[in-house]
This record gives structure tokens, C-alpha cells and sequence, in this order.
């Protein structure tokens, strides 16, 4: 196929698409927040954007200056996950 | 091409009117609002979490009010800093303000940022005629923009600067009578700086302008030995409802807002401290019914 | 009393941990110093800020345990404050800060891992246009044919990572299958974020999509359908036609 023709053949597929439906209105169908409601299985993440509030939060500056901490969270899980070196 | 966001209208008549104890609108409990529609007479809103437009969020918004009335409430307006007023903030604003059309719209009589950087916490101001003469000018510019007058609450402090030449309620007076402003008054945030500055909160609560309040606030604080914290994180205290209900004794009907926003609870249990404040009302005010 | 110096102290004592300067405007009493009240402030302001990265970021969080997230959340906060009152803009900056982060080198997916969970992030709040009619293109002459091009929908990211960032992604989903035990992380993989009509979506490139990462590239850099047709030849027609179906790809241009 020639690219004139190539060229000819795309732009014919998507013009037989015609209007692309991706809009507000789409969305704005779904009941309540699409995070909210559990369409996308996650967890806590899709209910929770952060959140402004007018509240203050307590939090102590930790002794952290010489880094004593380590990871102790999932990533133990992962077999050889944190040990690796990283990668270019 | 072809992608404009369309304009969007609300379809309610006349600004709403608010009366009777409110909640403040929480993510947690949108699906349960819109699916229940429970008995609540008004929401107030944090319009900063709102301010982008075309997001779904947004769009949520529109559909919840058509079925209630709100009030806005923000934290980003950075009233009480030197550094320029914020006009994309405002400008967003006040898209937003008339799109969804609020009762009126309130933020804190503070300062959140400053030098271009932005805490996102309310940070007190020293008490002084020349700070006065610095607030009063941006409400002023803020209420010309927004073509309304804004609603200032009075926060909670856990310091005071040396520099202060006035009790906070005096300023308080002086910003709102000057700017002619209204005021949004956090019966909590007294209490608390009360207690954490020494203070009569009876003495502060009776020296408010009567005729400029618009709004009360109730939320629970953390009592951490050495001050309290406002982190909205709790039930309403006793002696936070004492000081309501002389509040209510002396301002009258004014209407009144449940602020929870950490550690949120069911939406159940946020109303039944709006009909704890409303039970208050309903004694203190006979008439009211 | 100057004001704008006033504040200028006050925002050094909340990003950094020396606040000698800001206690100077400040009065202290028997039960609480001057540099503890600001330290309240500090306290409350990295308390709203580490609760907001939390939830932009918490599989970055779950990866690394509560208590080592704060204390990183506490560097990242000073080396890094939020410079927009719009909160939803903060947190850009972690993933590149990460990555930079002596004491969480050993992981050595944790950067691209929050690189995922800031393009989740920004998916989710991207405007959501109006879509376009592409019969449209039919008006065009054969000469602006040849130079149309294609832009790509806003809430659309596309993340390549040397490590199977998706997986350990899903696998910290409630009710996932996917154990992270069982995940073998050292596979390279090309991920489009995107928002679909049903959520935000996290699509595998390179498996069930060949080539559509170059695809989706030169769109995004603006080449032109003969451009595309020279670096796609017989694939151009498929392509284009499937990332319009898609919803990935939202208008067309001329020059």
C-alpha cells in the first residue's frame, strides 16, 4: 500500500468512528463518585483524594536525624525485593 | 476542537436559605447522602477541594445541589498574609461560587501561606491596627471581586505574638465592622484558644457583633495535657456546648454548623451532633421551631 | 512589627527544624516555650501533609510501614513545601525524591511505584473534556489530511518502569488475586493510565498492546499522520483506530 493510501485508509477507519464518546457526561451518569463507589475493586486509595480541611493534626518530629529507620512495611514480602540494586 | 467544557447552571431560584443545624460535607458520606437523602437542612462544603473544574468531583457537586442547599467554606484564601492576594484561587472561586451558588462563602481569619509557600494550615496573626488595616483591605478586595460579602471565622491558636496590642476579640470587632464583613463564629475555637492562652471565653463569646454573625461552628478537639488541638477529630465537649448553648441565649437563631474531619465517623453519628445542637436550640428558643 | 518578616520566620520554623528566629515573635509561658508552641504548628502542618501523601501515595506507604512513611513524608515536606493552595498539586515531587532517598535505596522500586500512584493521582482529577466528532476530518482538503495529527487525552500518563510496578500495585488492592509474594518484580513493563467511563484504568503496553507504546509516544510528541504512516506503515490503520475506540486519543488538529 502506498503511504497516500495508508494515510487514506487510517483516517477512513477513524472517521467511521465519528464521535468519540469520552465526555463529562459519560461519568456524570455513574451514581455518586466513580471512587466511591468501587468500580475500580481498590481500596481506600479511590475513596481517598486528599482532602482539604480546616483542622490541625498532631505529629512530634521524630528522632529521625541519623535514619535508625527501616522499611517495615509490605515490601518484605517481596522475595529479594530490597536488596536489589537500582537499576539504570 | 470541539471540546469545550459547556457552561454549566444550576436549576434553583433565589439563593438558599439557610436555617437549623447543618454538617459539613464529607467524602466518606457521599454515596449515603445521595442514596438516603437524610434530613439534613443545609451542607457546608470545603470549596478548595471543588475549585477544578470538569473533574468528576465537580461534577458530583452539581447533582448534590439540586437535592441541598450549601454554604462554602475554604481554608485558601490567605487573608492575613503579605504576599498578593492569589486571583487564579479566586478566580476559581468564584467560577465555582456561580455555578453551584452558595448561601455565602466563608474562610478564617488567618493567614495559610506566605513568601509562596503554602502551609495549608490556619497560622494565627499578631493583633495589631496595622495588621487590621492590612485584613480589612484584602476582604474588601476579595468582597469586590466575588461581588458579595464574605463570611471570616475565628480560629483556634495554640501561640500568641509579643507583638499584639489588642485582646482577639477586639480585633475580631475591628476587622469585621471595617471590612463589613460577616462572621463565622467557631464557638470551639474559642473554647480551645481559651484554654490554651488563659483566657475568659464568656468574655470573648459576649464581646462578638451580634448582627454580623451569619454561622456558628461546633467540632470536638484532642486534649493533649499541655493545649488543645482543633482537629475536628472528636464529639463536641461539654464545656463546648456550655458555651453554646449561652451562645445561643445571646446571639439567638443563628444557624449552626458540625464540623468532623478526621477519624469521620457514620454519617449517623455526625447527625446525631447536629440534633444534640438543634435540641439545644429548641430550649433556648421556644419559638423556634 | 513587620508582618511579611513575621510570616517569613514563621514558615522557616514549620519547614525547617531550627524556629530560634520565628520564637523571638513569639510569647512563651511555665507550661508551654515559645519554640514549643511553634513546634505545634510544625507539628500540624507535617500532620496535614503526611496524611495527604498517605492518601495519594498508599501503596508507596504500605511498601515501607507507617512509621518509616512519616519520617520520610517529614524530609520530603521540608526539602519540598506545597507552593499551591490547589492540595491536590502536591505530591509531585515525591517520586524524583525518592529516588534520591539514601535510606530507601534498598528498595529500589519505591520511585517508580509512587511515579504510578502520582499518575493515578493526577488521572483521577484531570479535567474531563467533551469528546470530538472525528467524521469531521471528511471536511478536510487531501493536502491538511496529510498533516493531521492527534492529541491525546489529558488524564492520560504513560510509565515505564524496570520493575512490575503494576503488579505490586494490584497486589495491595483489597480483594486482589494477586499475592505479592508470587509477584517476580524484575520484569520491565510499559503502563497507560488513563480514565475510562468504569475508573481509572492501568493497562499493560507492552503485552497486549504492541507498539503502542511508540504509538501513543509519537502522538504525543505531535507527529503527524505522515509521520505516523513512515514509522507505523501497515499498523498505522489498526493503531489509530484503536486508540480512538479506546478513548485515548480526544481531537484532531490541522496546521
Amino acid at each position: 500500500m502506498s503511504q497516500k493510501n495508508l494515510i487514506k485508509t487510517a483516517l477512513t477507519s477513524a472517521m467511521a468512528i465519528g464521535l468519540v464518546t469520552v465526555s463529562s457526561a459519560a461519568l456524570a451518569g455513574k451514581p455518586g463518585m466513580e471512587k466511591c463507589t468501587g468500580i475500580s475493586k481498590a481500596g481506600k486509595n479511590d475513596c481517598g483524594t486528599s482532602q482539604h480541611a480546616c483542622a490541625g493534626m498532631a505529629k512530634t518530629d521524630g528522632e529521625a536525624e541519623e535514619w535508625v529507620y527501616v522499611p517495615e512495611g509490605t515490601c518484605t514480602k517481596i522475595v529479594g525485593g530490597t536488596v536489589k540494586a537500582k537499576k539504570s | 476542537m470541539g471540546n469545550q467544557n459547556s457552561e454549566k447552571t444550576i436549576q434553583t431560584n433565589a439563593l438558599p436559605t439557610i436555617q437549623g443545624c447543618g454538617i459539613g460535607l464529607r467524602l466518606e458520606h457521599f454515596d449515603e447522602i445521595k442514596e438516603q437523602k437524610p434530613d439534613i437542612p443545609w451542607f457546608e462544603i470545603l470549596s478548595d477541594n471543588y475549585l477544578i473544574e470538569g473533574t468528576s468531583q465537580r461534577e458530583y457537586l452539581y447533582k448534590f445541589r439540586e437535592d441541598y442547599p450549601v454554604t462554602f467554606h475554604g481554608v485558601g484564601l490567605s487573608i492575613g498574609s503579605t504576599d498578593p492576594l492569589n486571583m487564579d484561587f479566586l478566580k476559581s472561586l468564584k467560577k465555582l461560587k456561580d455555578e453551584v451558588q452558595p448561601a455565602w462563602i466563608s474562610d478564617h481569619l488567618c493567614w495559610t501561606s506566605a513568601h509562596g509557600v503554602v502551609t495549608h494550615d490556619l497560622i494565627p496573626l499578631p493583633y495589631t491596627k496595622s495588621v487590621i488595616t492590612h485584613i480589612v483591605d484584602r476582604i474588601k478586595q476579595v468582597q469586590d471581586y466575588l461581588g458579595e460579602q464574605i463570611v471570616i471565622e475565628n480560629v483556634s491558636s495554640y501561640l500568641q505574638f509579643k507583638d499584639s496590642e489588642m485582646k482577639e476579640w477586639d480585633f475580631i470587632n475591628e476587622v469585621t465592622r471595617k471590612s463589613d464583613c460577616k462572621l463565622l463564629l467557631d464557638v470551639n475555637n474559642i473554647y480551645v484558644s481559651s484554654q490554651n492562652h488563659l483566657f475568659d471565653a464568656d468574655e470573648y463569646l459576649y464581646a462578638m457583633p451580634q448582627e454580623r454573625i451569619a454561622e456558628m461552628h461546633l467540632a470536638g478537639y484532642e486534649d493533649h495535657g499541655t493545649h488543645l488541638l482543633d482537629t475536628h477529630s472528636r464529639p463536641v465537649t461539654d464545656p463546648v456546648w456550655d458555651l453554646f448553648t449561652k451562645a445561643v441565649e445571646h446571639f439567638g437563631d443563628v444557624p449552626v454548623l458540625i464540623e468532623w474531619d478526621s477519624d469521620i465517623p457514620s454519617l449517623q453519628r455526625v447527625m446525631e451532633e447536629a440534633n444534640k445542637a438543634k435540641a439545644i436550640q429548641q430550649k433556648v428558643l421556644p419559638l423556634c421551631a | 512589627m513587620n508582618l511579611e518578616e513575621l510570616q517569613q520566620d514563621f514558615i522557616s520554623a514549620i519547614f525547617e527544624k531550627n524556629n530560634s528566629t520565628a520564637a523571638k515573635h513569639v510569647t512563651g509561658d511555665d507550661r508551654l516555650t515559645a519554640e514549643q508552641r511553634l513546634g505545634i504548628y510544625r507539628g500540624s502542618v507535617h500532620g496535614i501533609l503526611t496524611s495527604s501523601l498517605g492518601v495519594t501515595f498508599p501503596v508507596t506507604k504500605s511498601l515501607v510501614g507507617e512509621k518509616f512513611f512519616d519520617h520520610m513524608c517529614d524530609v520530603f515536606i521540608d526539602k519540598y513545601p506545597p507552593t499551591s493552595p490547589f492540595f491536590v498539586k502536591y505530591g509531585g515531587a515525591f517520586s524524583e525524591f525518592l529516588e534520591q532517598f539514601e535510606p530507601a535505596k534498598s528498595i529500589s522500586y519505591l520511585s517508580d511505584v509512587a511515579a504510578l500512584e502520582w499518575a493515578r493521582h493526577q488521572v483521577w482529577h484531570e479535567v474531563i473534556l467533551e469528546s470530538v466528532d472525528f467524521s469531521e476530518m471528511a471536511s478536510l482538503t487531501e493536502e491538511e489530511q496529510a498533516t493531521v495529527w492527534f492529541e491525546l487525552k489529558q488524564s492520560l500518563r504513560l510509565i515505564e518502569s524496570g520493575y512490575r510496578i503494576d503488579l505490586i500495585w494490584f497486589a495491595h488492592q483489597d480483594g486482589s488475586e494477586i499475592k505479592l509474594e508470587d509477584v517476580n518484580i524484575d520484569e520491565g513493563v510499559q503502563l497507560l493510565i488513563w480514565k475510562g467511563t468504569d475508573g481509572i484504568k492501568i493497562t499493560q503496553l507492552d503485552t497486549n498492546y504492541q507498539d503502542y507504546w511508540d504509538f501513543l509516544t509519537a502522538i504525543s510528541e505531535k507527529n503527524n499522520i505522515t509521520q505516523l504512516a513512515g514509522k507505523f506503515g501497515e499498523h498505522l490503520p489498526s493503531h489509530l483506530n484503536r486508540c480512538i475506540q479506546e478513548g485515548w486519543i480526544k481531537s484532531f488538529n490541522r496546521n
